[in-house]
């Protein structure tokens, strides 16, 4: 016979979806937006590379083009990301930019423009 | 009698160079597009847009070298630079090449309409 003491409960599962980030965009920036963010996504795994191989330089350059670009297309967060990923990629500071490639690729992801 | 402006929009960048040009052309205007400073400078030379919107840097040949060149090739309407600084010594060098103002990136559409329209509405704006 099984001990109640035996019969630990089964480990509470919870997965939650994280909302998407909803920007409001004008209707006529549609066809540009989609083709702005599919190449920002695009960028994504070159930028690991380069941040695997120390190629600080490319970092640097997709930075100081995402802060010029990104409130300009309605994501003043891409703006700011992209000034400090500028920043930290001029110090190569490795670790600051890992911070940054995480919250670009989390927001990358999750952004969803709607336009009114 | 047709009196639609043109815009040059010199821009290496290819998001905010198409971004711009939409913005443009929503204002009723005609826009060419140049993606480095030597393309930029000969387009202008050829064409006489009305206003070149101008990015300081750019491949090939800087937006800096572009403008001097295009006053030194008698091009006398008004050239606004873009600048990714807000501080620095970029803006100040840019008007002294030969810009008539500056806009500093990102540049919000309110801002270009602004921008362009002061330049573009009085058309007393020329050389200096």
């Amino acid at each position: 016979m099984t001990s109640l003491a035996t019969l630990a409960p089964a480990p509470l599962r919870v997965e939650t979806e994280e909302p998407a980030l909803v920007v409001l965009l004008p209707r006529d920036m549609e066809p540009l937006v989609g083709r702005f963010l599919g190449r920002k996504r695009a960028e994504l795994p070159a930028l690991r590379q380069a941040l695997d191989s120390g190629d600080y330089g490319h970092i640097g350059d997709v930075g100081h083009d995402l802060k010029g670009a990104g409130s300009a297309f309605g994501f003043p967060l891409l703006s700011q990301l992209g000034r400090k990923l500028s920043q930290a990629a001029r110090a190569a500071d490795a670790d600051e930019v890992e911070l940054l490639l995480e919250r670009l690729e989390h927001y990358l992801l999750r952004v969803r423009p709607s336009f009114i | 009698m047709g009196t639609e402006k043109t815009v040059l929009v010199a821009e290496d960048n290819e998001d905010i160079r198409e971004l711009v040009c939409l913005q443009l052309r929503d204002m009723g205007l005609r826009v060419l597009s140049a993606c480095n400073g030597r393309e930029a400078m000969e387009q202008a030379l050829q064409a006489r847009p009305d206003l070149v919107l101008m990015d300081m840097n750019m491949p090939v040949m800087t937006g800096f070298d572009a403008v001097r060149a295009l006053r030194a090739g008698g091009y006398g309407a008004p050239i606004v630079g873009l600048t990714a600084y807000q501080e620095g010594p970029e803006g100040e060098l840019a008007l002294a090449c030969g810009c008539n103002r500056v806009l500093h990136k990102p540049i919000r559409a309110r801002d270009l309409r602004e921008g362009v329209g002061a330049v573009l509405g009085t058309g007393k704006e020329t050389a200096t």
